[in-house]
């Protein structure tokens, strides 16, 4: 197809009339900035194909400010398809229109639009406005502005055209219906099983589940039917024992037993009865006859027992005796003790009173001794005393500050060097005058020959002759003997602060000072030795001592003296003392024990005296009354009695054993229990069939093997239903998967040759890579080369999906162009989103392209399509101003 | 002139499981209904009493209402019953009948022989001598007591038992104890009504089972009669009339397509079905579409017009032709799946594998041709 000549008019922005008259077979490049009508030429394509012109809603082609029924948009289109003219006229609103002429045949109306959709591909809306999905084939080759980057919608909208003539290429039979019959078909196949897994699904699974259920029931229904059964077949059997056991009475044979075997305990019972009465008995004679010899026992105990304490009281009257003895000697015994204690008792006293005299008169020696002891050191340190005063006299008279004293060596000291500078600078004078001449110095005589040094101004005074003065010719002379003077007085003020006259005397009374402080030391210590407490301590001791032996004396005077003047040993005497209170003592409780013994004698003797008397008379009494004799006699029945019972017990015994009572007794028990248990056992059975009638009863009202019957019929259904769902799923899922391989191998055979296109430009764009496609024939995934992950379409960048897309729609072209359709590739405003480098390359594939197709590409950036190797044209200069009436069509 | 109406095998509380519930429903009531056509034409021939020889009910727990039913269902003749129970429903220590009692739903007139012994007819002077079943299985010949038993001079002796003839049924029958084929001679009888044998038969001329009044199975050996016996009197030979109570009719029918003509016949036979028809209908072959759709048609006018159709078209091939595919418009892949399946069914590895060919053939030509409904090869397009 190839577009040679456009016009527009009245249309949006083209007011008047805009002509491209001149369009070439390969690529047709428009431009101009916004707002130019690069758009305008565009829609005004769309709308004169795809756009009935009967339309009425389509007001966006108005130019503004214009009324439909007053404008009439128009679009003529002359262009060349498979070696036939075709020329297309469209016009909307006031003077609606459409003419379509092909090689001279000229068609009108809604005929022209049918032809014209059936030679490019594409549908017309049914109402409204053209949307994409109408667009078809034009749909894929046209893009619009902003849309470059998408490819799905617009080839499902070109699908069934794509395999139509896809299928012409490869000559493969497609079905016609086949998608929608496989559609279908699954879609019911899926009503049925899971899409995934296949399982049982809605219906199938539900009468699957419902099947299964009712076999529930009646599995359980059957078992209620046979337990039903079971007891009906048990009812049979309790009831023929029941009347059975009714008839024969089986109780009352065990009843008759029991009878008997009660008397015959009874019997046996009566004769244990005998027998232990007889054991009684024999055990009553026994007790009596030891109660009678027990008697007989007391009488002859009772006699001996008087034997015996007259022994006794014989006994006692001898130790009674013995202790009247015991207690005189005893007593003699104790005063004797008592004597000879009172004699130890003083010489004890004796002998403690002379060793008080001698300790009395030692201490007297002691006091004495003492005491002349300490006059003698009184005295002495008294004079040490003394003698201390002396030296601290001395030492405070001599004392004197010893910095002073340092203070005056010093000041005489700075004197003598000041008087020898003094002396050094002074003026010598000597004189030597005739031993007669008198002479003075100052007015003082001076020696006729002698020499002096003057300082100051001074005169010499000869008699007779007159005077001379002298004067120094220095003048420190004068400043030096005023020092001098000023030490002379420094050295006199020290001297007199310490009271001296001179140093030395100074010297010495620091020696002397020292010397008597230290023979004060010494006495001090002499002093110490004599008396170390003080002379006052020492006055006071001897004080005490003269008291103390002023006391003893006393004392000693006081002492009366021994009598007889014999000296006792006070140890001795103690000793003595001590052995005899202790014999004392002894003898004192030998004395009290032989009384104590001496009364229990007496005692005894009067109770054993008491015993004898009372045993003779009962012993006497015994003899006289015949007691004893009584109980002889008694004791012989007794044991008689005792044999007698013996003998009845054992028979008893005997026949005891014979009759078996314990037996008898259990026999009565098991026969009781038998009898029990044989009716116990008729009623239950009794009670069994009731409970088993009433059981029978409901189970039988249920109808349990009607509502099995019902089951069953509900379960026959369920399988039927359940066998035609199966077979209807297993015969969906076999066409399914028949269609779909067969689909899908028809799928890859129409996809070979778009592959191939693909490939084609692919190598142009992106060199190495591959680009796969989907079922529907849209990009599926890039795949860039080894070791690169492939990309889904979807997840490109939007410049590689736009590149990708564009070289998609080239590849559609280049089949469509094959199978003979005719292709006109619009872009309006492509590639916006790739970048330079990119666009070179996609300029190669678009001048590949463009030499099998016709290409009309807007572009507000002429620049960037420099390289398209066609010149780009204004718009506006295809503008005419001659305005818009008198469009006639121009029929070829 | 003694006459009696011998019927048995009521079997009440019979379900159909292998049919949809509602035409089961609807059948198991005609059982009911069938014995109000009994009480009418026993009023209506003035027997003297109706002899009913075993398995009254199908199960022993039928429920109450069923026992209620049936029994109302008797009060159209006023006359004597005399019923005793077969195998199904044995006179057990519990039973069916058991529970008829205690509903009270035995009426005055009906005697019941629930155990062995015999029951005077005095308006008629006979004498019916009852064999009934006691136990669910029984082995041994139950009518053996009637040769001892003594009746009145000059009364009728008739015998009323259930069980199998020896010598004359085929083995499959129903209960397993046996009644000696000479009972009639050795128990002096003059009429032995037998029950237990589905279809209506003459054993002898004294001896006979009724059938079951109402059909309720598909094989057919002569149900839904009832016997009229007319006795003249004490060792006369008895005159026996069937008549036609069952209302209906069980079909088995069996057909082929061989060639395309078949397809004409079958769709007359189909179309010559009655309301009281109980049909099944299997069709064997092989059909092209247009036979199919034909047959379609047939079977689902059949369906309206009879109690019950099923139909199993399992082994009928349909075979489209090339007419059938272009007219689908089948073309491409889908005519080649088509041809796969159309071989398959044929062809198929296993029966199964043909059955699913067959049914996925039926279900694609359905989804192709709009104008017919998918035609599924077993089941009732109801």
């Amino acid at each position: 197809m190839r577009v040679q000549r456009l016009r527009l008019s009245q249309i949006r922005r083209f007011r008047g009339t805009l002509e491209i008259p001149d369009l070439s077979p390969g690529i047709n490049l428009f431009c101009g900035p916004n707002e130019t009508g690069k758009s305008t030429i565009a829609r005004a394509i769309r709308a004169a194909f795809f756009e009935r012109y009967r339309s009425s809603v389509l007001e966006d082609l108005l130019p503004k400010g214009e009324v439909p029924t007053s404008c009439s948009p128009t679009v003529e289109i002359s262009f060349e398809s498979g070696g036939q003219q075709h020329t297309l006229l469209k016009t909307f609103f006031a003077k609606k229109r459409c003419a379509y002429t092909r090689d001279g045949e000229v068609l009108d109306g809604e005929e022209a639009e049918e032809a014209i959709s059936r030679l490019l591909g594409f549908g017309y809306a049914g109402k409204g406005a053209s949307k994409p999905e109408h667009w078809g084939i034009p749909g894929l080759l046209w893009i619009e502005q902003g849309d470059g980057h998408r490819i799905d919608e617009p080839v499902e909208s070109a699908a069934d055209y794509l395999r139509t003539a896809l299928e012409s290429t490869v000559g493969a039979v497609a079905s016609t219906a086949g998608d929608d019959v496989l559609a279908t078909l699954r879609e019911q196949r899926d009503q049925l099983l899971t899409p995934g897994t296949g399982r049982p699904r809605g219906a199938y699974q539900e009468t699957s589940r419902e099947l299964a259920e009712v076999r529930d029931l009646g599995a359980a229904l059957d078992a209620q039917i046979a337990a039903y059964r079971d007891d009906v077949d048990c009812l049979t059997g309790l009831r023929a024992q029941h009347d059975a056991d009714a008839k024969a009475r089986p109780w009352e044979v065990f009843k008759a037993k029991l009878e008997g075997a009660r008397q015959e305990l009874v019997a046996a019972e009566r004769l244990q009865g005998e027998h232990e009465q007889q054991l009684k008995n024999v055990s009553a004679s026994s007790t009596n006859r030891e109660l009678l010899a027990e008697r007989l026992r007391t009488f002859s105990d009772r006699r001996a027992m008087l034997a015996r304490r007259q022994e006794a009281l014989v006994a006692a009257k001898q130790a009674l005796e013995a202790a009247q003895a015991a207690a005189v000697q005893a007593e003699q015994r104790r005063d004797a003790a008592a004597r000879v204690s009172d004699e130890a008792r003083t010489r004890v006293a004796l002998a403690e009173a002379e060793e008080k005299r001698r300790t009395l008169n030692e201490r007297l020696d002691q006091a004495s001794s003492e005491a002349a002891r300490l006059e003698a050191a009184l005295a002495k340190a008294l004079e040490q005393a003394e003698e201390l005063a002396r030296h601290n006299a001395t030492v405070d008279a001599n004392r004197q500050s010893a910095a002073d004293v340092e203070a005056a060596v010093r000041a005489r000291d700075t004197l003598r060097e000041r008087e020898i500078l003094q002396s050094a600078a002074a003026t010598a004078i000597t004189i030597a005058l005739l031993p007669e001449i008198a002479a003075t110095l100052d007015g003082k005589p001076v020696d006729p020959n002698s020499e002096h040094r003057i300082t100051a101004t001074a005169q010499i005074q000869i008699e007779g002759v007159g005077s001379i003065g002298v004067r120094p010719g220095d003048s420190d002379v004068a400043d030096l003997a005023r020092q001098v003077e000023e030490a002379r007085a420094a050295a006199e003020r020290a001297l007199a602060k310490l009271g001296v006259a001179s140093v030395e005397e100074a010297r010495s009374r620091q020696d002397r000072f020292k010397q008597a402080q230290a023979d004060a030391k010494a006495a001090e210590a002499m002093l110490g030795l004599t008396a170390p407490q003080g002379v006052d301590k020492l006055r006071s001791a001897l004080a005490a001592a003269t008291q103390t032996r002023a006391e003893t004396a006393n004392q000693l005077q006081a002492l009366t003296a021994a009598p007889g003047g014999q000296s006792v040993d006070a140890t001795e005497a103690r000793a003595a003392n001590a052995a005899a209170i202790e014999r004392l003592e002894q003898a004192s409780d030998a004395h009290l024990a032989a009384a104590k013994m001496l009364a229990t004698a007496q005692a005894g003797e009067q109770a054993a005296a008491a015993e004898v008397g009372k045993l003779r008379e009962a012993v006497d009494e015994a003899q006289s009354s015949g007691v004893e004799d009584d109980t002889q006699a008694l004791l012989a029945k007794a044991l008689a009695d005792q044999e007698a019972a013996k003998a009845q017990a054992a028979e008893l015994a005997k026949r005891i054993e014979q009759s078996q009572p314990d037996v008898l007794r259990q026999d009565v028990q098991r026969l009781q229990s038998s009898m029990e248990q044989s009716l116990a056992t008729h009623n239950q059975r009794g009670n069994s069939i009731a409970a088993l009638e009433a059981r029978l009863e409901v189970a039988g009202a249920n109808g349990i093997e009607e509502q099995r019957e019902e089951l069953r019929v509900r379960e026959q259904a369920l399988s039927r239903r359940l066998a035609e769902l199966q077979l209807r799923a297993k015969a969906l899922s076999l066409l399914v998967e028949r269609l779909e391989t067969k689909r899908q191998a028809l799928t890859a055979k129409l996809q070979a040759p778009l592959q191939a296109r693909l490939d084609h430009y692919m190598r142009l764009l992106f060199p190495g890579a591959r680009l796969g496609l989907q079922e529907d024939l849209t990009p599926a995934v890039l795949e860039r080369g080894v070791g690169t992950d492939a990309v889904d379409f979807g997840q490109l960048s939007h410049g590689a999906r736009e590149q990708i897309a564009l070289i998609s729609r080239l590849a559609y072209a280049d089949l469509l162009k094959e199978a003979g359709k005719p292709t006109l590739i619009l872009l309006d405003d492509a590639l916006v989103n790739t970048d330079s480098q990119r666009l070179d390359l996609m300029q190669r594939v678009l001048y590949d392209a463009a030499q099998r197709h016709q290409m009309l590409l807007f572009t507000c950036h002429p620049e960037r399509w420099a390289g398209l190797g066609v010149p780009a044209r204004e718009v506006a200069g295809f503008v005419r101003r001659d305005g818009a009436a008198n469009l006639e069509p121009h029929v070829a | 002139m003694p006459r009696f109406l011998h019927t048995a095998d009521w079997q009440i509380g019979r379900r159909y499981s292998h049919f949809d519930p509602d035409d089961a429903a609807l059948l198991a009531e005609a059982r009911t209904l069938v014995v109000e056509q009994i009480a009418a034409l026993a009023t209506d021939r003035a027997v003297d009493a109706v002899l009913v020889a075993g398995d009254v009910f199908d199960a022993q727990t039928v429920g109450d209402r069923v026992i209620r039913r049936l029994f109302a269902a008797l009060s159209g003749f006023a006359g004597p019953w005399v019923m005793i129970p077969g195998n199904h429903d044995a006179a057990l220590s519990e039973s069916v009948w058991t529970r008829a009692q205690r509903l009270g739903a035995v009426p005055a007139n009906v005697h019941l022989a629930l155990t062995a012994g015999v029951i005077s007819l005095e308006h008629c002077k006979a004498a019916v001598l009852c064999a009934p079943l006691t136990q669910r299985h029984t082995y041994n010949d139950t009518t053996d007591a009637f040769d001892g038993r003594q009746t009145p001079d000059g009364w009728l002796r008739i015998g009323l038992a259930h069980g199998s003839v020896e010598g004359i049924l085929p083995s499959e029958i129903d209960s397993a104890n046996p009644i000696a084929s000479n009972r009639c001679q050795t128990a002096r009888l003059d009429y032995l009504a037998l029950g237990d044998w589905h279809g209506l038969k003459i054993v002898n001329e004294r001896c006979a089972y009724s059938g079951t009044p109402e059909q309720e199975r598909f094989r057919g050996n002569e149900p839904g009669y009832c016997i009229v016996v007319d006795v003249d009197g004490p060792g006369a030979i008895p005159k026996l009339e069937a008549v036609r109570v069952g209302r209906y009719q069980w079909l088995d029918l069996s057909l082929s397509v061989a060639v395309p003509t078949d397809i004409d016949q079958i769709c007359a036979r189909l179309a010559s079905l009655a309301g009281d028809d109980v049909v099944q209908v299997a069709i064997s072959g092989r059909t092209d579409l247009s036979g199919q759709r034909r047959l379609t048609e047939a079977l689902g006018r059949a369906e309206a017009a009879v109690r019950s159709l099923r139909y199993d078209l399992a082994d009928l091939l349909l075979l489209p032709t090339e007419d059938d595919i272009a007219a689908l418009h089948a073309d491409g892949y889908l005519a080649q799946v088509i041809a796969e399946l159309r071989d398959e069914q044929a062809n198929g590895r296993d029966a199964e594998q043909a059955r699913v060919a067959r049914e996925a053939l039926a279900i694609l030509c359905g989804a192709l041709d709009t104008g017919v409904s998918s035609v599924s090869a077993v089941g009732a397009t109801a």
